[in-house]
C-alpha cells in the first residue's frame, strides 16, 4: 500500500473531502467535459483530479469557493492529459483548452442555470423526439446504423440532431435570459 | 456577457460547432473552428453551452441505460415480477458516513473512477422505498443476513432468487418447490411451497403461511420463528412449523423449543411433542392427520440427484463443443494429465496444447460434488499455455464464479507480452468488463499512467456487484475486426456493442503464450498493475478463432449451464 492509501482512512479530514467531493463531482465532470473531446476523456481526466485533490486536501482553506480550487486543479490536468492524447483530432489547441478553462470556471452558475433549464426543456419535446437524442447520445451506438433504422441517411439523421440542439439552445435562452451573467 | 442566441451565429459557424460535437469535424475545419474561437469570446461561450447540452443529453442516456443494464441476468427465472422489484443491484456508497473513510481507503487502493461512478449512481438512483419486498428494500451486502442456498423445482409469485443470493428483511413467497436459507446466525430453513415466509434478522422470522423446518446449532440457540399469534424461541433443535389459514401445528424433533402463544405463559416442548394452535387457542395436537413438513435430507438427495442429472447433460454438451473447429483453446479443468496439466479439450491427445497450472488449486465447480474448478485465491496463481496463430477475429467465453473483484484488473484471459494484435480480457474493479487488443505498441498510450502502447479498451457496462459474489456468471466477449464490432455478454444476453474505430483496427491478431486468471508477475515494480489474480473460480473457458454472433453466444450459455 502506498502513502496515499495508507493516510487516514479514520482522518475525520478524509469524511470532509468525500462531502465535498461528492457535492461537486457532477458540476466537475461538466466542466472537464467542456475542455475535452469526450466523456471518456472527461472521466479519466476527473479521476486524476480526484486523486490530487485527495491528496492536496490539507492545503484546501474551507472557507473558499471548492469549485474554483476544483477547476484549477482540473485545468492543469487537463492539459496534462491533452498532450497525451493531442494526436486525436478533436482534441482543442493547448492556448484554446485554457480559455476555455478558466472562462468555464467563472460561469458555473451559469452552468447550473442551463442544466435546471434543460430539465425543462427537455420536457416540452415529445417523446420521439426523447428517444431519438437519448439514442444519439447512447455512447457506442454507431449513427449509420440509428440511421438505417429510422429509414434515413446520416446527413439527414445529423441534420434532425442538428435541430432538436438548436431547440434546445432556443429553450434555455427563453428560460434564463436574466440569469446570464451581467458582467 | 451574454452567451450569444443561436441564430446570432453564421451558419457556417454553427455548422463548426455541431460538427466538432458530432466528431465528424475536418482537421481544416477544426483548426478554422480554433482560430475562430481564439478570436472571439462570445464564441467560446457559445460551444461552453453547446457542449453543455451535449453533456446534458450524455446523462439523461446514462441515467437511461443504468437504468435498464442490471435486471436481465439476475433472475432467469420465467415468472420474473412484472412490478420490477428485482434486486437492482448497484454499487453503493456506504450509507453511514462513519464508514466513508473505510470505503475511502479501499477505493483509493484504486478504481476511483468507480467510486466516483458509484457515487454518482446513489445521486441518480430512485429513494429506496420502504416496501416489503427485500428485493428493493436491501440493496446492498452489508444489509443481507441470510443466505439462499439451495432451491429445487421453485416457482416464486413476487421476487425470485437463486441460489447464492443474499437476503435481507422481507417477505418471500414461494408457490412451490422447495428452498433451504441459511441464516448468519447457523440456523438453517427449509421451506416448502406454497409458503409465505418474512425474514426479519438473522435471528428471526416469520411464517404466515406454509411448512417450515428449522434446524438450529448451539450457536444459533435463541432464534424466533413468528407465526400468528405464537412465538417459538428455539432452545437448539430442530422443528418444524405449518401455518394454514391461521391454524398452526408444531413438532419438535429434536432438542426442545420454548412456546408462547398470544402472550401467554411459555411452554416447553420437547423432542416428540405437537402443538396445535388457531386464533384463540393452543393445545396439545393429536396426531390424527399426520402434517407434512419439508425433510431436510430428502431434500439434500434431491438436490444431488438433481445435480447429477444437469451434470450428465452437460457432458454430453461439452463432447460435442469439443468438436467445433473453430475452437482454438477449451478448457473444462476436471482432470489433469500425468504431468499434472490440465488437457485442452479441443484435441486431448495433443500434449502441447495442454495447460499448466501454477498456485491454481482445483475446487468445487458449478457441480459441486462432480465437477471441478480452478481458483486463482493466491496473487501468483494462473494457469499458462499456448495458443498457436491463425485468427479471423476472437471470442472469449467462460463460467466464472467472482468471489470479489479486489484488484484494479481481474484477469480473465491475457496474452502474454500484450504486443501488437494480443488481447487482454478482463474484469475492471468495479464490474466492468474489458477486452482490448494491442494496435500499437511503439506508439504511446491515450491511457494516462499506461506504459503498455496504443491501445483501446471496450468496456461493458458495470455488470457484476459483491451482491452477486459465489454466482456462476457465464461471460462472453467477441472481437470482430471484420464487422469492426467489440460485444460484451452476461448469461447469453449482450451487455454493450462497441464500434472498432478505423484507428484502433489492430495488425494481424495473435495469442502465443498466454494466461488464465492472471498475468505477468506480482512482484514487478508498478504493483498497481501488477496483481491481476481474480479472487474466484473458473469452471470452464473457451477461445474461438472468430468472433461468433449474439445467438451463438446464447446457444452456448443455454447448452452449458446448470439445468
Amino acid at each position: 500500500m502506498s502513502q496515499d492509501e495508507s493516510k487516514g482512512a479514520h482522518d475525520p479530514p478524509y469524511e470532509d473531502f468525500v462531502r465535498v467531493f461528492s457535492t461537486h463531482e457532477a458540476d466537475l465532470r461538466r466542466f472537464i467535459r467542456s475542455l475535452l473531446p469526450s466523456l471518456t476523456d472527461a472521466d479519466d481526466v476527473l479521476q486524476q483530479t480526484a486523486l490530487v485533490i485527495w491528496r492536496k486536501f490539507d492545503q484546501y482553506d474551507p472557507d473558499t469557493h471548492f469549485m474554483k480550487w476544483a477547476c484549477v486543479i482540473a485545468r492543469f490536468e487537463a492539459l496534462a492529459y491533452r498532450r497525451k492524447i493531442a494526436r486525436d483530432r478533436l482534441v482543442f489547441r493547448e492556448d484554446i483548452l485554457e480559455l476555455m478553462a478558466i472562462e468555464g470556471a467563472e460561469e458555473l452558475t451559469e452552468r447550473s442555470a442551463e442544466y435546471r433549464a434543460l430539465e425543462i426543456c427537455l420536457k416540452t419535446m415529445n417523446s420521439q423526439q426523447r428517444k431519438f437524442l437519448t439514442l444519439a447520445y447512447t455512447s457506442g451506438v454507431k449513427v449509420k446504423e440509428l440511421a438505417a433504422e429510422a429509414g434515413v441517411s446520416a446527413a439527414s439523421y445529423y441534420m434532425r440532431l442538428k435541430r432538436l440542439r438548436a431547440r434546445l439552445h432556443k429553450c434555455i435562452e427563453s428560460k434564463i435570459p436574466t440569469l446570464e451573467n451581467p458582467s | 456577457m451574454k452567451t450569444p442566441p443561436w441564430d446570432s451565429l453564421s451558419p457556417t459557424t454553427q455548422d463548426r460547432v455541431q460538427c466538432y460535437l458530432d466528431g465528424t469535424i475536418t482537421e481544416d475545419e477544426f483548426s478554422r473552428l480554433q482560430d475562430e474561437m481564439a478570436e472571439s469570446s462570445r464564441l467560446r461561450r457559445f460551444v461552453r453551452r453547446s457542449i453543455t447540452i451535449d453533456q446534458f443529453l450524455s446523462e439523461e442516456s446514462e441515467k437511461t441505460a443504468s437504468q435498464n443494464v442490471f435486471e436481465p441476468w439476475l433472475t432467469n427465472s420465467p415468472n420474473k415480477p412484472s412490478d420490477g422489484s428485482t434486486p437492482i443491484l448497484l454499487s453503493r456508497f456506504p450509507k453511514s458516513p462513519k464508514l466513508w473513510p473505510v470505503a475511502l481507503a479501499a477505493v483509493l487502493a484504486f478504481g476511483f473512477g468507480l467510486f466516483l461512478m458509484s457515487l454518482r449512481q446513489d445521486a441518480t438512483a430512485p429513494k429506496v422505498a420502504s416496501a416489503p419486498e427485500f428485493a428493493s428494500s436491501s440493496p446492498g451486502l452489508a444489509d443481507g443476513f441470510a443466505v439462499m442456498q439451495k432451491l429445487l423445482g421453485t416457482k416464486w409469485s413476487g421476487s425470485t432468487y437463486q441460489e447464492g443470493d443474499a437476503l435481507g428483511a422481507g417477505t418471500i413467497t414461494l408457490t412451490s418447490g422447495l428452498a433451504q436459507i441459511q441464516f448468519y446466525s447457523g440456523a438453517t430453513m427449509t421451506i416448502e411451497g406454497p409458503a409465505q415466509i418474512e425474514l426479519k434478522s438473522a435471528w428471526e422470522a416469520y411464517c404466515y403461511e406454509g411448512a417450515v423446518r428449522m434446524r438450529v446449532p448451539p450457536a444459533a440457540r435463541g432464534f424466533r420463528l413468528n407465526a400468528p399469534d405464537t412465538q417459538i424461541i428455539d432452545l437448539g433443535t430442530e422443528f418444524g412449523m405449518n401455518v394454514s389459514d391461521g391454524q398452526g401445528h408444531v413438532e419438535v424433533f429434536d432438542g426442545e423449543i420454548a412456546l408462547s402463544h398470544r402472550g401467554g405463559d411459555k411452554k416447553i416442548l420437547e423432542r416428540g411433542d405437537t402443538l396445535q394452535f388457531n386464533g384463540s387457542n393452543s393445545s396439545p395436537g393429536q396426531r390424527q392427520a399426520p402434517i407434512h413438513y419439508p425433510d431436510a435430507d430428502k431434500f439434500v438427495k434431491r438436490v444431488a440427484e438433481q445435480e447429477n442429472s444437469g451434470f450428465q447433460k452437460w457432458q454430453q454438451e461439452r463432447d460435442r463443443i469439443a468438436g467445433d473447429k473453430r475452437i482454438a483453446a477449451y478448457f473444462t479443468f476436471e482432470k489433469k494429465d500425468q504431468f499434472g496439466l490440465f488437457p485442452n479439450l479441443r484435441d486431448s491427445s495433443d500434449y502441447n496444447l495442454n495447460a499448466a497450472p501454477i498456485l491454481a488449486e482445483t475446487v468445487p465447480g458449478r457441480w459441486p460434488h462432480l465437477k471441478k474448478a480452478v481458483e486463482f485465491r493466491r496473487p501468483d496463481a494462473r494457469v499458462r499455455l499456448h495458443v498457436d496463430n491463425d485468427f479471423e477475429g476472437f471470442t472469449f467465453m467462460s463460467w466464472v464464479r467472482i468471489d470479489s473483484l479486489d484488484r484494479d484488473y481481474n484477469a480473465l484471459f491475457m496474452a502474454d507480452g500484450y504486443e501488437n494484435g494480443e488481447p487482454h480480457w478482463q474484469i475492471r474493479r468495479g464490474g466492468r468488463m474489458m477486452l482490448s487488443v494491442m494496435v500499437d505498441d511503439s506508439r504511446p498510450s491515450i491511457y494516462p499512467n499506461d506504459v503498455s502502447g496504443y491501445h483501446y479498451v471496450y468496456f461493458s457496462p458495470q455488470m457484476w456487484h459483491q451482491k452477486l459474489s459465489g454466482q456462476w456468471l457465464h461471460l462472453a466477449s467477441t472481437y470482430d475486426p471484420v464487422r469492426a464490432q467489440v460485444a460484451h455478454y452476461v448469461n447469453g444476453k449482450r451487455i454493450s456493442l462497441e464500434t472498432i474505430k478505423p484507428e484502433w483496427q489492430p495488425p494481424q491478431l495473435k495469442i502465443g503464450n498466454c494466461e488464465i486468471g492472471n498475468w505477468g508477475q506480482a512482484n514487478r515494480e508498478d504493483s498497481k498493475y501488477a496483481i491481476r489474480s481474480i479472487n474466484g473460480s473458473i469452471g470452464e473457458i473457451t477461445i474461438f478463432r472468430q468472433a461468433l454472433p449474439p445467438q451463438e453466444i446464447k446457444s452456448f450459455y443455454k447448452r452449458t449451464r446448470a439445468k
